[in-house]
């Protein structure tokens, strides 16, 4: 009995310290994101390692689930006589539905494990002990421009210029160009990003 | 304590001294009670077993670790208990050499060098890769500007690392086994080139070696650690030293009076 006590209080313990460690890092990565210097050419390294070469994958599963989507719309559809509106009907719960929630889910996973093992490999060859002993903030050059990476992959995301298929013109013409529901869909899907760097505050 | 200029002569006054430092990682008890010094504009050498702290008394040193108990002075500053604002001030005083170079894979080995001097200094991009280069010259490298650390041997890494150490003109010089996996001739390349850089440069350079024969060439002082505690003294005092663990090591190592008297 007296074991299960002391366990319990050595994890609640535990838990209240690494909860510490998780907002003393976030607030660091949000104090450092929001000061100068802001390494451009950083961020543009990250925007294009996270981004443009996630490029690839996301198509690739954007066709997929269309050509699903098509073929099962079209032999309900079909049933009705309303085939001509297809087109609409994939366009629109493609781009407006899916294509954020994919395009989050795809890039945050691949991000998050391609941000976990670079930072784990700097730490196991002693990288960010180099960049300390330099007097450089880890924080400052290796998370801030993921963190800034992050951000603006969000706003890309929910911006209707980013996408540029007759897709988005039909999404865009229906209405709104990022319903609420998709931002939040997003920003939930994205979590996983924050989720890896924040468990990265113990190496930092 | 900490030696005041009134007690101790200028020429003796140390820039490192480990005051009763102890220091446990879990049960597990790595310093107890561990004090020495490192005299300024001298090579020591921090020698002792496999697993004896050796690399965690220079991590002390840098403010990597933080001591459970004990006072690190880096000349007037005491960094156990300094904020790492602070820190980072005092480490532009120091340089320090990783075992393994820990050179930044995503940039260039000019990159590398260069980062600290485009983080804390003005200099323009002309001086900048002048002074990297004068360095480069310095540690023997030739045209490795962009070349990444991946592309690089294991000798050539160790250089680089040296060459950023040495960048910012530190005053002390921490280098972690900077023999370890070396050919004998590279060994011999970096011992040169560590004693001329201390003569030349006056620093004090404190490092930790498994190298017995470049210890006995290089050491002005041996440090050496045994059972959470140093042992300080010259390379002469180590040899004749009649402590039955330093023999051990000594002998075991081919060297020392153990080894003369066996013989």
């Amino acid at each position: 009995m007296l074991g299960f006590v002391r366990h319990l209080g050595w994890r609640s313990v535990s838990n209240v310290f690494e909860l510490g460690g998780i907002t003393l890092f976030g607030s660091q990565l949000v104090f450092e994101t929001l000061r100068p210097p802001w390494r451009l050419r950083r961020v543009v390294d990250e925007i294009y390692n996270t981004g443009v070469l996630s490029l690839a994958i996301v198509l690739l599963s954007g066709a997929v689930v269309g050509s699903v989507l098509g073929l099962q719309g079209f032999i309900t559809l079909e049933r009705f006589g309303a085939e001509q509106s297809l087109g609409g009907v994939v366009g629109l719960s493609l781009v407006r539905e899916f294509g954020p929630v994919l395009t989050a889910l795809l890039v945050a996973g691949r991000a998050g494990s391609a941000i976990a093992a670079e930072i784990g490999a700097m730490v196991a060859t002693e990288q960010l002990d180099g960049l300390r002993m330099m007097s450089v903030d880890p924080i400052d050059f290796v998370a801030q421009p993921k963190a800034l990476r992050s951000r603006s992959r969000s706003r890309c995301r929910c911006s209707p210029r980013s996408s540029s298929s007759a897709d988005s013109r039909a999404a865009t013409s229906s209405g709104s160009a990022c319903s609420g529901s998709t931002a939040a869909r997003t920003s939930r899907a994205s979590s996983g990003t924050s989720i890896s760097a924040t468990r990265s505050s113990e190496v930092f | 304590m900490p030696h005041s200029a009134a007690e101790t002569p200028v020429e003796e006054k140390a820039h490192v001294d480990v005051i009763s430092l102890r220091l446990g990682f879990g049960d597990r008890r790595v310093f107890d009670g561990l004090s020495c010094r490192f005299p300024q504009e001298k090579i020591s050498v921090i020698l002792g077993a496999s697993g004896v702290g050796k690399s965690t008394l220079l991590r002390l040193i840098s403010g990597l670790l933080k001591p459970d108990y004990g006072d690190i002075w880096i000349g007037e500053n005491e960094i156990s208990r300094m904020p790492d604002r602070s820190l980072r001030r005092v480490r532009r005083s120091l340089g320090m050499m990783f075992q393994g170079g820990a050179l930044l894979d995503s940039l260039t080995v000019f990159d590398n060098v260069a980062l600290a001097l485009r983080e804390h200094t003005a200099l323009g991009e002309r001086e900048i890769a002048d002074k990297v280069h004068a360095q480069f010259e310095a540690v023997g490298l030739k045209k490795v500007d962009a070349l990444l650390p991946g592309e690089i041997s294991g000798g050539m890494k160790k250089r680089v690392a040296l060459a950023r150490a040495m960048i910012m003109d530190p005053k002390i010089l921490l280098i972690d086994e900077p023999f370890s996996g070396l050919d004998p001739l590279a060994v011999r390349l970096i011992e040169h080139l560590l004693i001329e850089v201390t003569r030349t440069k006056g620093l004090t350079t404190i490092l930790t070696n498994h190298h017995i024969g470049s210890t006995m060439r290089m050491a002005d002082e041996v440090v050496f650690l045994v059972d959470g505690v140093a042992v300080t003294g010259s390379v002469k005092d180590l040899k004749e030293s009649i402590d039955p663990r330093i023999q051990r090591f000594l002998l075991a190592a081919g060297t020392g009076p153990a080894l003369e008297e066996a013989s």
